[in-house]
């Protein structure tokens, strides 16, 4: 088995995971490195490399999660793109598609687009609907255009222009013209990226992948002569946003697919752990520093959805920017363990305003005197002050508690031990409401599913968010703290396509889409042999269809295989019974379809790391530290608790709640009632009780 | 220090210990702990999001499911509203009463779980027949603890016109279509397939209207699942301390907001361009009287009730009260419900245009709305002008039908084109965001991928925006080429005769227009609230008005309008006439001679900047 690296860069922290040739895992964490990210993985590969004993040459693969694309949309730090565009169209991008996500705030704030105004352009053309031509494209002015841009300082260059999507002949000739003008200039067209319909999302994809891609590119050509420099000779993969991984020279090409990587590799360790521990339909709960983040895994496969959007204000979904690219879908809010308590019209509210790294919680020492939920926690006894990343950083609880008396409990009249209770029980409440969105929005009753959480603050909360929706089980595995690192490992390379054809499916013009199938599979096995992996491939497809007359579609699966009016009975039927699932009733089998979006997904599934941990004792006695005092309303208050050493717990040890266990990158919180036992992989399975506090 | 010596010097634990957690108070039905008060709020709140969320998922009438013209509202057994989620606030006046008027007709002996009743009257309900109200009453323990309530716009419910918002030749609400008094539609879990019946054959579209109604249905049991579910876990007692305590606490809330504006009678006055051919404007004109922690908005001295579609039913009037003097006043702090509704009255004469008596029409009201708010931000900005925007955009909501000749059959292209807000105290208008509800707009490919049109521009029209220290936003066009045969456009719309004043020295924003086949010798206007045919080829161009300005635009940095000319919105021939400011095509400034101009203008007009605006200036 060769040797394999994962790192995943992180707001505050870059995490790093090394398979060896035994394909046993080692972890490390580095503080991320903002003006230069690539020093924190250098640092951590060195330091891992050496406990492993090993050197970088020994790699034979590396896989890399990162957040740098909507980060350089967030800052605004991306390349002077100019976009050609539809005659009548350029204000495409400022009207959007004029929700008003807050409709009671007169103030209501929208970002202005990415691009100005006078780098949009227009060239005279037209298709249609169906595909036709209405209007030819004017050549002379799609040259004086691209000439416009030129003598602007054109650094990159999107083209979107409507119906590209039923027809890219515009696009493709306009590409032309660009390597013939633009020579050098990254350009990206929609029909290439995005076809599918609603041209604002399909411009605004197009626009952000011309946007982030020179200094994506820059980055990953760094990064990969800085590997090659400290002697790794093999393939860097980078992650998509779908979780599944892609080729460096693919993932350059589209940017927007891996804009927003890092979160997606969290919902892969969890569905691995979903299989190895049997449990095939499971929540994803990742809590970190800023954010808290929900997925669902159906079937031991990460639920994704065809939209991903960046850069919202105030966490309010409809607020950022919408990005047509396939994703893991992530339901996310603003509950960190930074997240800001504050007592507004005698209401606690909990984020999303979070304290982030600087000046960070007001126990961490460095200035904030803000109350945060990690501050709640140190309150309540959940972490230790002196094992806080196994001791990197010793805890402050005095100042914790004076930041919840004055910010909450004060104003609202408590004990700082209720107001701390409040904090740990409203964050709770709010994520609560994130896992209710990712499994009863998506037709999933949560006590039907288990629940593996990670991320450093996750596995506080879990066996509480656990009990308030009726989980019955609970997972929180080994090195839970840099679960999406681990996830690189795991990942299996994947590409995700979809194309729009608007047709009844009635009379569906069975050939065009097949045709359109076709197509797509065509490009997704090109990208997988891209990759150059080894594994067994699997193609999905599916199509989104609504009754006729509706505006929202759900996706249903296809059968393999040439599609023709016999297919259309299995289709009626699957349309049924998700529609049911969703909402609860559905029309009688018959009624007019309507499909919309083709789509592809293909899949290479590659060998796994095995994650066995051997060592620990089998009885939980011999791992048991000092008890310490730890709030559990459940027992009625503060009761002398049990704390155990994550590492020195081996298969089988078996611990009861009320219980904390503790690692270097996290700690698990058991509630009374709760029965944990570790498995052969290091997990702490947990049976939850059901009692609610 | 140890958990022990902490526990010590912050000395509680005992306290808590003995009361079992700060949840566990259930043995003291009258209080609740401001935690639970917390988790109740944040519980109620997502309940009515998950409804509404389900209603417009499986929608098929456009209005709601791009409009967003719904609402979920959760009530006490008492018919109290509890919580309304962040929906249409057209339904906010209605919402209120509307459990009280289901109870009239059925008691609560007369209820049971899976029951469903309807009601679109106009002035029980939300002021015009399309607005179908569906209460569920939700049961814990065979008790009766509450209702859910939904609302959604009806893309047909019979009468005159298609889409039963006709302007013109309607007198009465029987002309407008079906009126349903309060009736189940559901009954313990089944359709009344009689009822049923006489909805579907009273409507144009019955297959559209009898899929929302199932939407509606589907909405009002998601939220009884939740609700029940509430009760289940906190028990009765607790959640009914609880939204009494969230009554009373945004009572409190709002009345200390209300206590922060100076008190006083501030007024405005505007008007609607007329209801139909050949008819006078309409004058819209408020009197806010704030009085300590009470705020009463008066309507009278509007006009008089019309003969028309143009109607505003007390809800309605009502509705838009609320939700203006909330927004200016509280945003989203204080929850939407009956406690934070209780200290904000409106008053309108009966037999008046905002209070007009049965059985005066009412189907095309919301082309009324935004005036309301408008008018009364106009008024308040007298007393509070940090907290309001100038009067913001209009917006348009012209109905396209025809037949298809590719689909051989009629179509119903209902669309929305909007503007976007008044310019801020402290920054430019929002673009292309609507002032007085919310939406999402109809996307081109998809306008074209469903009927016969070619939409040939979407764009802010240049040199519309109020001018101001802060500018106002552009007026949008769109530009939609039928091609369909045996047309007809029902125009509704506003703003082509009175301007969108601005504030505080901020000039108004531009008038909107309709045009047919602009810049050919067949060119012609229409009017804002008729119905005219439509032949294959002819191009529709909607342009609504620009919003109003806030501040002196002598006052605008000139580095801001360098910016807004360079990209477009504004003409360098503009920027020298209302901005002062001296600057080519490109952008670049002419500072000396913008310095000039500028101090010219002061001085011919020293007083310029702190003049009034000009409100409802009629420019014909």
């Amino acid at each position: 088995m060769p040797w394999r690296l994962g790192f995943d860069i992180g707001g505050t922290f870059t995490d790093l995971a090394i398979e060896d040739s035994r394909g046993r895992v080692l972890v490390g964490k580095q503080l991320t490195t903002p003006r230069d990210p690539a020093v924190a993985v250098f640092a951590g590969l060195a330091e891992l490399l050496e406990r492993a004993g090993t050197t970088a040459a020994d790699l034979a693969q590396a896989v890399h999660g990162t957040t740098l694309g909507a980060n350089l949309v967030i800052e605004r730090k991306g390349a002077r793109t100019f976009l050609l565009t539809t005659a009548g169209f350029r204000d495409v991008l400022e009207i959007q598609r004029q929700l008003r996500y807050n409709i009671n705030d007169l103030f209501v704030d929208k970002h202005p687009p990415l691009i100005p105004r006078n780098q949009i352009l227009e060239v005279a053309e037209r298709v249609r609907a169906d595909g036709t031509v209405h209007r030819a494209l004017d050549e002379d002015g799609a040259r004086a255009a691209l000439a416009a841009a030129r003598e602007n300082g054109v650094e990159s260059l999107a083209i979107a222009l409507l119906h590209a999507y039923a027809n890219p002949a515009h696009e493709e000739r306009l590409a032309a013209l660009a390597a013939e003008l633009l020579p050098g200039v990254p350009v990206t067209r929609s029909s290439a990226i995005a076809p599918q319909y609603r041209e604002y999302e399909r411009t605004n994809t197009a626009v952000v992948n011309a946007y982030v891609a020179p200094a994506f590119r820059a980055y990953l050509a760094a990064l990969a002569d800085g590997l090659a420099a400290r002697g790794f000779r093999r393939a860097l993969y980078l992650m998509q946003n779908t979780g599944g991984i892609a080729s460096v020279a693919t993932a350059a090409r589209v940017p927007v697919r891996s804009l927003d990587s890092g979160p997606a590799a969290g919902t892969i360790l969890a569905a691995h752990i979903g299989a190895l521990t049997s449990h095939p339909d499971l929540v994803a709960f990742d809590m970190g520093g800023t954010t808290a983040k929900a997925s669902l895994v159906e079937q031991g496969r990460p639920l994704t959805t065809d939209r991903l959007e960046v850069d919202m204000i105030a966490m309010r979904p409809g607020s950022g920017l919408p990005i047509n690219v396939p994703s893991v879908d992530l339901v996310e809010i603003g509950a960190g363990g930074g997240s800001i308590a504050r007592v507004e019209r005698g209401i606690l509210g909990v984020g999303p305003a979070s304290a982030g790294a600087d000046p960070g919680p007001a126990c961490y020492g460095l200035g904030g005197t803000e109350p945060t939920v990690t501050d709640a926690n140190v309150v309540l006894g959940y972490l230790d002050p002196a094992y806080f990343l196994g001791g990197a950083r010793v805890l402050d609880v005095d100042a914790a508690a004076t930041a919840i008396e004055r910010a909450v409990a004060k104003p609202l009249g408590l004990t700082i031990v209720e107001a701390a209770w409040g904090i740990h029980r409203l964050v709770t409440v709010g994520m609560e409401g994130a896992i209710r969105v990712v499994s009863i929005g998506r037709g999933k009753d949560p006590r039907d599913l288990a629940c593996v959480t990670f991320g450093g603050a996750g596995p506080i909360h879990g066996a509480r968010l656990g009990r308030s929706l009726g989980l019955r089980r609970l997972i929180a595995p080994f090195a839970a703290g840099v679960g999406s690192a681990i996830g690189l490992l795991l990942a299996d390379a994947r590409f995700d396509l979809a194309r729009t054809l608007v047709v009844p499916l009635d009379g569906a013009p069975w050939d065009r889409i097949n045709r359109v199938l076709d197509e797509l599979e065509a490009e997704g096995a090109a990208a997988l042999r891209e990759t150059g992996l080894e594994g067994t491939w699997h193609l999905t497809r599916s199509v989104e269809v609504r009754y006729a007359g509706q505006g929202h579609d759900l996706a249903v699966p296809l059968t393999a295989g040439r599609l023709d009016a016999a297919s259309l009975d299995a289709i009626r039927r699957a349309h049924a019974s998700v529609y049911a699932a969703h909402y609860g009733y559905a029309e009688p089998i018959g009624a007019p379809l309507e499909a919309t979006n083709w789509k592809v997904e293909m899949l290479c599934v590659t060998p796994k790391p095995d994650l066995t941990r051997a060592g620990g004792s089998t009885r939980a006695a011999d791992a048991r530290k000092r008890d310490r005092r730890v709030y559990v309303a459940e027992a009625g208050g503060f009761v002398d608790c049990a704390v155990y050493d994550r590492y020195a717990l081996g298969a089988g040890a078996e611990l009861a709640g009320p219980a904390i266990v503790e690692e270097r990158e996290t700690t698990v919180m058991l509630l009374p009632g709760d029965h944990g036992q570790v498995d052969r992989y290091g997990n702490l399975v947990i049976d939850l009780g059901t009692e609610t506090a | 220090m140890s958990q022990s010596e902490f526990e010590e010097r912050h000395g509680f634990p005992g306290a808590v210990r003995a009361r079992g957690g700060v949840g566990g108070r259930v043995g003291a039905p009258h209080t609740v702990d401001a935690i639970t008060r917390g988790v109740v709020w944040a519980a109620m709140h997502s309940i009515a999001e998950e409804a509404g969320t389900a209603l417009r998922k499986t929608a098929y009438s456009q209005a709601v499911r791009e409009g967003r013209d719904f609402s979920v509202a959760l009530f006490d057994r008492d018919g109290r509203m509890i919580a309304q989620g962040d929906f249409s606030p057209g339904h906010l006046g209605s919402m209120p009463s509307l459990v009280g008027h289901v109870l009239a007709e059925y008691p609560p002996e007369t209820l049971a779980p899976g029951d469903a009743i309807v009601l679109n009257d106009l002035y029980m309900g939300s002021g015009h027949l399309p607005d179908f109200f569906m209460t569920t009453p939700v049961f814990h323990r065979d008790a009766l603890v509450g209702f859910a309530v939904n609302c959604a716009h009806q893309v047909d419910v019979g009468g005159a016109v298609a889409g039963s918002q006709a302007v013109e030749g309607v007198t009465e609400f029987y002309q407008e279509g079906l009126r349903v008094l309060p009736v189940k539609l559901w009954r313990a879990g089944e359709p009344n397939r009689e009822v049923l019946r006489l909805i579907n054959g009273n409507v144009r579209l019955p297959d559209i209207v009898e899929g929302d109604l199932k939407a509606m249905r589907n909405s009002g049991r998601v939220a009884e699942r939740r609700l029940m579910a509430l009760f289940e876990r906190y028990g009765a007692d607790t959640v009914g301390a609880a939204w009494n305590e969230i009554l009373a606490h945004s009572e409190r809330e709002m009345r200390a907001a209300i206590r922060t504006v100076p008190a006083g009678r501030y007024e405005a006055e505007d008007f609607y361009d007329d209801y139909g051919r050949d008819t006078e404007p309409l004058r819209v004109f408020v009197t806010v009287v704030v009085d300590g922690d009470e705020i009463t908005v008066d309507f009278t001295g509007s006009s008089g009730q019309t003969a028309s579609g143009i109607n505003s039913p007390f809800n309605y009037t009502l509705a838009y009260t609320w939700h203006t003097v909330k927004s200016a006043l509280v945003q989203s702090t204080i929850p939407q419900n009956a406690g934070t509704m209780r200290p904000i009255r409106a008053v309108a004469p009966e037999g008046s245009l905002f209070n007009p008596r049965p059985p005066a029409a009412a189907g095309a009201r919301a082309v009324m709305q935004q005036r309301i708010v408008d008018v009364i931000l106009q008024a308040l900005a007298r007393a509070v002008p940090d907290r309001v925007i100038a009067a913001s955009s209009h917006w348009a909501n012209p109905i396209i039908e025809g037949v298809d000749p590719a689909r051989r059959r009629r179509f119903v292209f209902y669309d929305i084109v909007v503007g976007g807000m008044g310019a801020r105290p402290h920054a430019d208008g929002a673009e292309a965001v609507c002032g007085s509800f919310n939406l999402e707009n109809i996307p081109v490919e998809v306008n074209e991928s469903n009927y016969p049109v070619l939409v040939e521009r979407v764009e802010l029209i240049a040199d519309s925006s109020g001018a101001g220290r802060y500018r106002g936003s552009c007026g949008l066009r769109k530009d939609i080429r039928f091609l369909g045969e045996r047309g007809s456009i029902s125009n509704l719309s506003d703003r082509h005769r009175f301007v969108p004043p601005g504030l505080c020295g901020g000039l108004p924003g531009a008038l909107g227009e309709t045009v047919v086949n602009p810049g050919t010798p067949e060119e012609r206007r229409l009017h804002p609230k008729a119905i005219y045919p439509l032949a294959h080829g002819d191009l529709v161009s909607i342009r609504t008005s620009g919003s109003g300005g806030y501040g002196d635009p002598l006052a605008r940095d000139p580095m801001d309008v360098a910016r807004d000319v360079s990209l477009g919105y504004v003409t360098p021939a503009r920027a020298c006439e209302w901005y002062g400011v001296v600057v080519d095509a490109t952008g670049s400034v002419d500072a000396a001679g913008t310095d000039a101009l500028r101090r010219a203008r002061h001085v011919a007009a020293p007083d310029g900047a702190s003049e009034p605006a000009r409100l409802g200036e009629d420019t014909r």
